[in-house]
């Protein structure tokens, strides 16, 4: 079954034709989405910056990513439901949207990139090893999401 | 002769600024996503503040020190926020002036300023002593909730603005 295949058999379940009918779910499923996005950024945000020790310099990079581990998998959570739920209003569309196909392909490197540094921090210390390639990852990681965000808000624009 | 409000909106509306932003068809959606993006980082930051105050996250960190690494980029995040909001105002100002959610999103933002400035000046002041327990005090978990419920409230709104014009 091709990905378009798959298009198709979501925009014909009755999860999405409900969607569609509904006069306020889309806007309402969008504005839960805005509001993960923003906890989203706050969490890639504080962890990629204290990689880069521009934030609690000094201070334990374990302790900071392991508390802030499960509001990246909530606001991750809380993202990929309701951007499925948006999907359903334009199914075949967003296919063939270049700005979704773009954030579909940076969404899966940011996801795993954060997941992995979050691991790596939680395993390496109070002080980790912060040479150029903890710093390299920590850009990689901040430059993905931002291409997320910017490619998620041009997909209505297209 | 007094000017009123939506006079004055009118006025800002029609100027050859706003007009040339409304008219574009690169611009505005530029200023849109920088918003969006600003309000991301507005409220993404504080969000971690508030989750410090509410002990869920850097809870070994004092709450002043929480403050004065992470406020800094909500102020970056905030000027952005504020100069990308006003030229969006401007370019639809005679819209935006009869738009329920525009005017509910002003109200919010009142609101959600005199909270941390209310914070600042009452519980704040006693911030020494509990500055490093994971459970701060009840009003400083107050004003937590209520922050991160305004801006919730201020994403929605600020969403809102383009389904009721």
């Amino acid at each position: 079954m091709s990905l378009l295949h798959l298009f198709h058999w979501y925009d014909h379940t009755t999860l999405a034709a409900a969607m569609r009918k509904s006069t306020w779910a889309f806007a309402v499923v969008e504005m839960i989405h805005l509001i993960g996005l923003a906890l989203l950024g706050g969490v890639v945000l504080i962890v990629n910056l204290r990689l880069l020790g521009v934030v609690f310099r000094g201070r334990a990079a374990d302790r900071i990513a392991r508390e802030l581990w499960p509001f990246l998998a909530a606001s991750v959570a809380v993202l990929t439901v309701t951007g499925v739920l948006m999907v359903s209003e334009e199914t075949v569309k967003c296919y063939y949207n270049t700005a979704f196909r773009l954030k579909m392909l940076l969404f899966l490197p940011a996801l795993f990139l954060s997941i992995g540094i979050h691991r790596r921090l939680a395993g390496a210390g109070a002080q980790p090893d912060s040479g150029t390639a903890a710093k390299l990852a920590a850009c990689a990681s901040l430059a993905l999401w931002l291409g997320v965000g910017v490619a998620g808000r041009v997909i209505g624009y297209l | 002769m007094s000017v009123s409000l939506f006079q004055f909106c009118q006025w800002l509306n029609d100027t050859t600024f706003s007009t040339a932003l409304r008219e574009s068809t690169l611009m505005f959606p530029i200023v849109e996503s920088v918003h969006t993006l600003a309000i991301t980082l507005v409220v993404g930051t504080v969000a971690m503040v508030d989750l410090r105050l509410l002990g869920f996250v850097l809870r070994k960190e004092p709450v002043s020190k929480v403050a004065g690494q992470i406020l800094p980029l909500t102020w970056i995040g905030f000027a952005v926020m504020l100069i990308s909001g006003l030229m969006l105002f401007a370019a639809e100002a005679a819209k935006c002036y009869h738009n329920p959610a525009f005017r509910l999103k002003l109200i919010l933002l009142v609101l959600v300023g005199l909270n941390p400035l209310i914070f600042h000046f009452t519980i704040f002041k006693s911030v020494d002593r509990w500055d490093e327990v994971p459970r701060t005090p009840g009003r400083a978990r107050l004003a937590a909730v209520l922050s991160l419920s305004l801006w919730s409230g201020i994403i929605v709104a600020g969403r809102a603005i383009a389904y009721f014009n």
